[in-house]
C-alpha cells in the first residue's frame, strides 16, 4: 500500500504537479469518483459508483422537473405528483385492476364536473347537482379504495429489506431514491421501471390532506418558515422560484388526476431522467438491467422553457418580518446559475467567510461579539443563483448593527484581496469538506442526483479541481461583481414577544 | 388513469421494445418472482477491530481506504452526572471549550489557523453522559491533525477571553429555548417521564453559568479526561497499528489530576413518570403529540432488546408496514409522519414513546387510533407475513450503521460505553429472524402498558378545546381517561414559572 500521502496525491491526481514544484496544495482529477456512465437508446442516463464490501446499494433517479417549472395556477404540482408516484402502478397496489381503473376513471369524471360548475353560481338546482356530486365522490372513492392494496409499492420494497424510501422535490428537480440490499438490486429496475411506465394516481384526495400536514409541518409551524417563504418571494419576485416547493394550498386542492397525469406525461420522458447507483454493484450488470428494464420507457418531448431571471434592482430592498424566532437578518443578492464559472468563485468566497477560521465567526462572532451565529452560501439553481449571509443576533445590540457589521467584512473583501495563504487554508478546508461529503454513499447518490438534475453530474467530481484554479484576486472581483448594495434584499426577522407559547 | 397508462404502454409497444429484446428472456411480471441469492455480507464485530492499548484506552478502527480521509474521535465519561451541585453546566461548558479555547502551545487563535492550515475539522461535543472531541482530515496530514487533537484533549488553555465569549452565546442559547415549539416539548416530556432534579433533565440556568470560571473547567478536565476514560473510534485512511503509534506515547506520558476520575455508571433517576393528560400552549395551527410511558425495565437478555425492537418497528418503526403509519397516515390521512423511539435504555430503564404531528382538531381521532393499535398488539400476535417483513427492514435499517467507516466505529464504541453485549450487533441478523410472533405478543403485553401512558400535546388550546371534529378536549379527555392538566410556560433563563405579563 502507498504511504498516505501518495494516495492522497494519487487521488488528487496531482502527484506531477506537486513534483514539478507548483502550488503546494493538490487538486483532485476530474473522475476521481470512479464513476462509470453511460445513457441508454431513449435518452436516460446512468452513473455507477461500485464500491466493494458494502452489502447495499443506494440508488436513485432524478427527473429534471420541479417547481419552477409549474405554470401559475398549478404550483405544487411537481411536489404532489412526487406523492402520487408512490401510489403503485397497475401491477402494484391494485387488488383488481380493471374494476379500479374504471372507477377511478368515473371518479375522474366526478372531479371534473365538481370543478367545473361551483355550487354557488348557479342556484338551487346546481346546489342540489353539486350535493349529488360530493355524494358520488365518497361513494366512488370509497368503492376504489376498497379495491387498492394500500402502500403496496413501498411494502415491496420492504418485503426484501430495502430501506430508506423517499423522494424530495426541489425548485428544479425531483429525486426518488432507495437503499436496496445488494444482491436483490433487480427490484429497484422491476419497481422504478414500473412506476416510469404506469402509475396509477389513486388516493389522490387523502395524499392532499398528508400534504396540507406537511405544509404545517414545513412552514406553519416551523420557527422561520413563513420569515423564509416570505424572504424568499420577494427575493425571487417574477420568477417561480419566489414560491413554495409545496406550491399554493387552493392550488394543490383543486388539481386532478387527469392534470397530474398530463404533467407526468410532459416532464417524466426518458431523456429528461439520471440515475445514479452507488454501492456493491457491478456496472457490466447495471448496463444489462438498465436496458432491461429503462429501455421500455418513452423518449418524452422537450424540455420546458427557460425561466426569467430576477429582475435586476436599483436600489436596495429591506423587508422587515415578524417572527417567534430568534432575531436575525438575511441578506441576499442574485449571483449566477448552476454551472457558470463564478459559481466556484462565490462557493470559494463563502468558504473564506465560514468556518471556526472564518471571516464571519472570527471578526462577527469572537471580535466584535455581535452576533451568535453567522455564514454565509452560495446557492446555484439551473437557472439563477443567490449569495445568502445569515446573521443572529446576539444580546442587545440591533440587526442594523448587524448589517453594519457585515457591509464592514464586505468592504474589505471588495477593496482587498486575500492574503494567498488565507485562501490557501480555505481551499484545503474546502476540499477536506467536499472529499467527506463523497464518503457517505447515500448522501453521494443524492448529491450526484442533484448534480444531474441540475445539468451535469460530473461537476461534483471535478468540484476541487475547479476551487484549486480559483486565485484570492477573483474572491475580490466576484464580491465587486455580485455583492452590490443596490442589488440586495436585506430581510429583518425580528423576534416577537412570545415563542410558541 | 387510463389514458395514461394506455399511452405509455403504447408507445412503449411501438417502439419494440417491451421484453427488452429479441434474444432475452421476458421480464418477470410480478417483482414476487424475482429470485435472488442469499446476503453473504457479514457485520463486522467488535473483537476484530478493537485493541485495549496499554495507558487504558480502547480503541476500535474500521479501515477503509475508499478516500484518503480520517475520522477520529475519543470519547469520554465526563458527563452531567459529574457536575458538582452547585456547578451545573460544569461537564458541559469544560468540553465545549477544549476546543475553543487554545491548546498546548498554541493560543486559541494560533489554534484555530493551524487547524485551518491542515484543512482539518477538529471539534468537542458534550452529550448528558460523555464528552467528546473529534478530528475529520485528509490521509497526508494525519500526524500533525492527531497531534493537534491530542493537545485538545490533554493540554486545553481554557483562555479566558474565548471563555467570555463561548458564555455570552450560551447565555443567548438559553434565552432562546422557549422559540422553538419541538424544543418545549421534548424539555416537557422529559421532566414528566423523569423529573427535574435527575442530571439527565436538570437543566442550565443563566445563574450556573455565572458560577462557572476557567479553573473550575482545568480541574474538572484533569480529573475526567484520562486515558483509562477514553473510547477511540476511528475509520477511514488508517489502521489499528497506525492509531496505536500515534496515540499511545502521549497516552502513557500523561498526567492527570491525582484525583480519582468520578464513578461510573451514572446514578439512575429515582422519579416515576405519572401518567394524564397534560398540555402546553402553542400559537401554532399544528399540534405536536407525544405519547408514552417508561419501560418497565432493562431487558435482561439481547433476546429480550431484540423481540422489542421488532414490537416497536411493527407499531411505529420507519419501515413501510409500520401500523400507525398505516393507520394515521395511510388510511386516515391525519399525520404527515409518525415515529417512534422504543430504545428501552441501558444504564437505567428509558421511555417509549410515538409522536406526530396533526392538524390541532385532528388531535383526539389520531390519539384515539394509536390507542387502538397498542391494544391490538396486546391481544393479538402479529401477521406471519407482517412479521417477516419487519425482520428484514430492522436487518436492513443496521446495515446502514456501516455505511460508512467511522458510523461502524462509532456504533462500536457506543456498546462499548454501556457495556453492550457484542453478539447484540454480530449475531443482529439471527437474533432478529429468531422473534416469532408469541415473543412479540409477550413483549407487548409487557412494554406497553396503556394504564402509564402520558399524552403530551403541544398546540393551540382554542382550536384543542374547540369544536374539533364534535368533541374537542372532552374527547380527548374521554379517551386517554385523565382530566388534562394545563403546563405553566417557564421563563427561558430560570426555567422557574414565568410572570405572565397583565392582559
Amino acid at each position: 500500500m502507498l504511504p498516505r500521502a501518495a494516495r492522497f496525491l494519487a487521488w488528487a491526481g496531482l502527484a506531477a504537479l506537486s513534483a514539478a514544484g507548483g502550488d503546494a496544495f493538490p487538486a483532485p482529477a476530474a473522475n476521481s469518483l470512479g464513476a462509470i456512465d453511460f445513457e441508454l437508446a431513449n435518452g436516460m442516463r446512468f452513473v455507477v459508483i461500485p464500491r466493494r464490501g458494502m452489502p447495499t446499494v443506494e440508488a436513485g433517479w432524478v427527473v429534471s422537473v420541479g417547481s419552477a417549472d409549474e405554470p401559475p395556477g398549478a404550483t405544487g404540482r411537481s411536489h404532489l405528483l412526487e406523492h402520487m408516484m408512490f401510489k403503485g402502478t397497475t401491477t402494484i397496489g391494485s387488488l383488481e385492476a380493471e374494476r379500479e381503473r374504471s372507477l377511478l376513471a368515473e371518479l375522474d369524471g366526478v372531479v371534473r364536473e365538481l370543478e367545473a360548475a361551483p355550487s354557488h353560481r348557479g342556484g338551487r338546482r346546481a346546489e342540489r347537482r353539486t350535493a349529488e356530486l360530493l355524494t358520488a365522490r365518497e361513494r366512488l372513492e370509497d368503492q376504489a379504495e376498497a379495491l387498492a392494496d394500500l402502500g403496496a409499492f413501498s411494502l415491496e420494497y420492504s418485503r426484501q429489506g430495502a430501506t430508506r424510501i423517499n423522494a424530495n422535490t426541489a425548485e428544479d428537480l425531483t429525486l426518488y431514491y432507495v437503499t436496496v440490499p445488494a444482491e436483490r438490486i433487480e427490484l429497484w429496475f422491476w419497481l422504478e421501471s414500473d412506476r416510469l411506465l404506469d402509475p396509477v394516481f389513486r388516493e389522490l384526495r387523502k395524499e392532499k390532506r398528508i400534504l396540507a400536514e406537511e405544509r404545517r409541518s414545513r412552514i406553519e409551524a416551523t420557527p422561520t418558515g413563513a420569515a423564509d417563504l416570505l424572504t424568499a418571494e420577494r427575493f425571487w419576485a417574477g420568477t417561480p422560484y419566489g414560491r413554495s416547493t409545496l406550491g399554493e394550498a387552493a392550488d394543490v386542492e383543486r388539481t386532478s388526476s387527469e392534470e397530474l397525469a398530463d404533467f407526468f406525461r410532459e416532464h417524466y420522458g426518458a431523456h429528461r431522467l439520471t440515475a445514479v447507483l452507488v454501492g456493491a454493484v457491478d456496472p457490466a450488470r447495471v448496463r444489462s438491467l438498465a436496458e432491461r428494464y429503462f429501455s421500455r420507457l418513452p423518449r418524452g418531448g422537450s424540455r420546458p422553457e427557460a425561466i426569467p431571471a430576477p429582475a435586476g434592482r436599483e436600489a436596495e430592498t429591506r423587508i422587515e418580518i415578524d417572527c417567534a424566532c430568534p432575531s436575525q437578518v438575511r441578506i441576499l443578492y442574485p449571483t449566477v446559475p448552476f454551472g457558470h464559472p463564478d459559481q466556484y468563485r462565490l462557493q470559494g468566497l463563502a468558504g473564506l467567510l465560514n468556518g471556526r477560521a472564518g471571516r464571519l465567526h472570527r471578526n462577527l462572532v469572537l471580535q466584535e461579539g455581535v452576533a451568535f451565529a453567522a455564514f454565509a452560501q452560495q446557492r446555484a439553481l439551473r437557472r439563477a443563483g443567490s449569495f445568502q449571509v445569515t446573521l443572529e443576533l446576539r444580546g442587545d445590540r440591533s440587526l442594523e448593527a448587524l448589517v453594519a457589521a457585515w457591509d464592514g467584512q464586505l468592504e474589505r473583501i471588495v477593496n482587498e484581496a486575500p492574503a494567498a495563504d488565507e485562501w490557501m487554508r480555505t481551499r484545503r478546508r474546502l476540499t477536506t469538506a467536499h472529499l467527506d461529503s463523497l464518503k457517505d454513499p447515500h448522501t453521494l447518490m443524492r448529491r450526484l442526483l442533484v448534480y444531474a438534475g441540475l445539468g451535469d453530474w460530473r461537476r461534483l467530481s471535478a468540484w476541487p479541481l475547479r476551487i484549486a484554479e480559483v486565485e484570492p484576486e477573483e474572491l475580490s472581483a466576484v464580491a465587486r461583481r455580485y455583492l452590490k448594495p443596490e442589488a440586495r434584499l436585506v430581510s429583518f426577522y425580528r423576534e416577537t414577544s412570545k415563542g410558541p407559547w | 388513469m387510463t389514458r395514461l397508462a394506455s399511452t405509455l404502454l403504447a408507445s412503449s409497444l411501438a417502439a419494440g421494445v417491451l421484453g427488452a429484446g429479441s434474444s432475452s428472456p421476458p421480464l418477470p411480471d410480478h417483482p414476487s418472482k424475482l429470485v435472488f441469492p442469499a446476503s453473504r455480507w457479514r457485520f463486522p464485530t467488535a473483537a476484530e477491530a478493537s485493541v485495549r492499548l496499554p495507558s487504558g484506552a480502547t480503541a476500535f478502527v474500521v479501515p477503509d481506504t475508499t478516500l484518503p480521509l480520517v475520522d477520529l474521535i475519543v470519547v469520554a465519561r465526563a458527563g452531567a452526572h459529574l457536575d458538582p451541585p452547585e456547578l451545573r453546566g460544569l461537564a458541559e461548558m469544560t468540553t465545549t471549550l477544549l476546543r475553543r479555547g487554545g491548546a498546548g502551545a498554541r493560543s486559541a487563535d494560533e489554534f484555530d489557523r493551524r487547524a485551518d492550515e491542515l484543512g482539518a475539522r477538529l471539534y468537542s461535543v458534550p452529550t448528558i453522559l460523555y464528552g467528546a472531541a473529534g478530528l475529520r482530515c485528509t490521509s497526508d496530514v494525519l500526524e500533525e491533525a492527531i497531534e493537534l487533537l491530542l493537545d485538545m484533549v490533554e493540554r486545553p488553555r481554557f483562555e479566558e477571553d474565548r471563555w467570555t465569549s463561548v458564555k455570552a452565546n450560551a447565555a443567548e442559547a438559553l434565552s432562546r429555548r422557549n422559540l422553538d415549539g419541538a424544543m418545549v416539548l421534548e424539555r416537557e416530556w422529559d421532566w414528566l417521564m423523569y423529573g427535574e432534579s435527575h442530571f439527565s433533565t436538570r437543566p442550565v440556568r443563566s445563574s450556573d453559568l455565572d458560577k462557572l470560571t476557567p479553573e473550575a473547567l482545568r480541574e474538572f478536565h484533569r480529573r475526567q479526561w484520562r486515558p483509562e476514560n477514553f473510547f477511540i473510534a476511528a475509520g477511514g485512511d488508517l489502521d489499528i497499528d497506525q492509531l496505536r503509534e500515534l496515540v499511545e506515547p502521549r497516552f502513557r506520558a500523561w498526567s492527570p489530576s491525582a484525583a480519582p476520575p468520578g464513578s461510573w455508571p451514572p446514578p439512575p433517576p429515582s422519579e416515576r413518570a405519572e401518567p394524564g393528560l397534560f398540555h402546553v400552549d402553542a400559537h401554532v395551527p399544528q399540534a405536536r403529540v407525544a405519547l408514552g410511558h417508561r419501560a418497565p425495565e432493562l431487558p435482561s437478555a439481547v433476546e429480550d432488546r431484540i423481540e422489542l425492537e421488532v414490537l416497536a418497528e411493527i407499531l411505529a418503526g420507519r419501515g413501510a408496514i409500520s401500523r400507525l403509519n398505516g393507520r394515521l397516515r395511510s388510511a386516515k390521512g391525519l399525520v404527515y409522519r409518525v415515529w417512534s423511539d422504543f430504545d428501552p435504555g441501558d444504564l437505567w430503564p428509558a421511555d417509549y414513546q410515538v409522536r406526530f404531528d396533526t392538524l390541532a382538531a385532528n388531535t383526539p381521532a389520531a390519539v384515539e387510533a394509536t390507542l387502538e393499535e397498542i391494544w391490538r398488539l396486546r391481544a393479538q400476535p402479529p401477521h406471519p407475513e407482517e412479521l417477516a417483513v419487519v425482520q428484514r427492514e430492522l436487518v436492513a435499517r443496521r446495515y446502514q450503521e456501516f455505511d460508512t467507516a467511522e458510523e461502524a466505529a462509532g456504533y462500536l464504541v457506543e456498546d462499548a460505553l454501556v457495556s453492550r453485549p457484542g453478539r447484540y450487533r454480530a449475531e443482529y441478523r439471527d437474533l432478529v429472524e429468531r422473534v416469532t410472533g408469541e415473543q412479540v405478543l409477550a413483549a407487548a403485553r409487557l412494554h406497553l402498558r396503556p394504564e402509564e401512558l402520558v399524552v403530551l400535546v403541544s398546540g393551540p388550546w382554542d382550536q384543542l378545546a374547540g369544536p374539533g371534529d364534535g368533541e374537542g378536549w372532552t374527547r380527548l379527555e374521554r379517551i386517554v381517561g385523565h382530566r388534562v392538566v394545563h403546563l405553566e410556560e417557564r421563563d427561558p433563563l430560570s426555567l422557574e414559572p414565568a410572570v405572565l405579563d397583565p392582559p
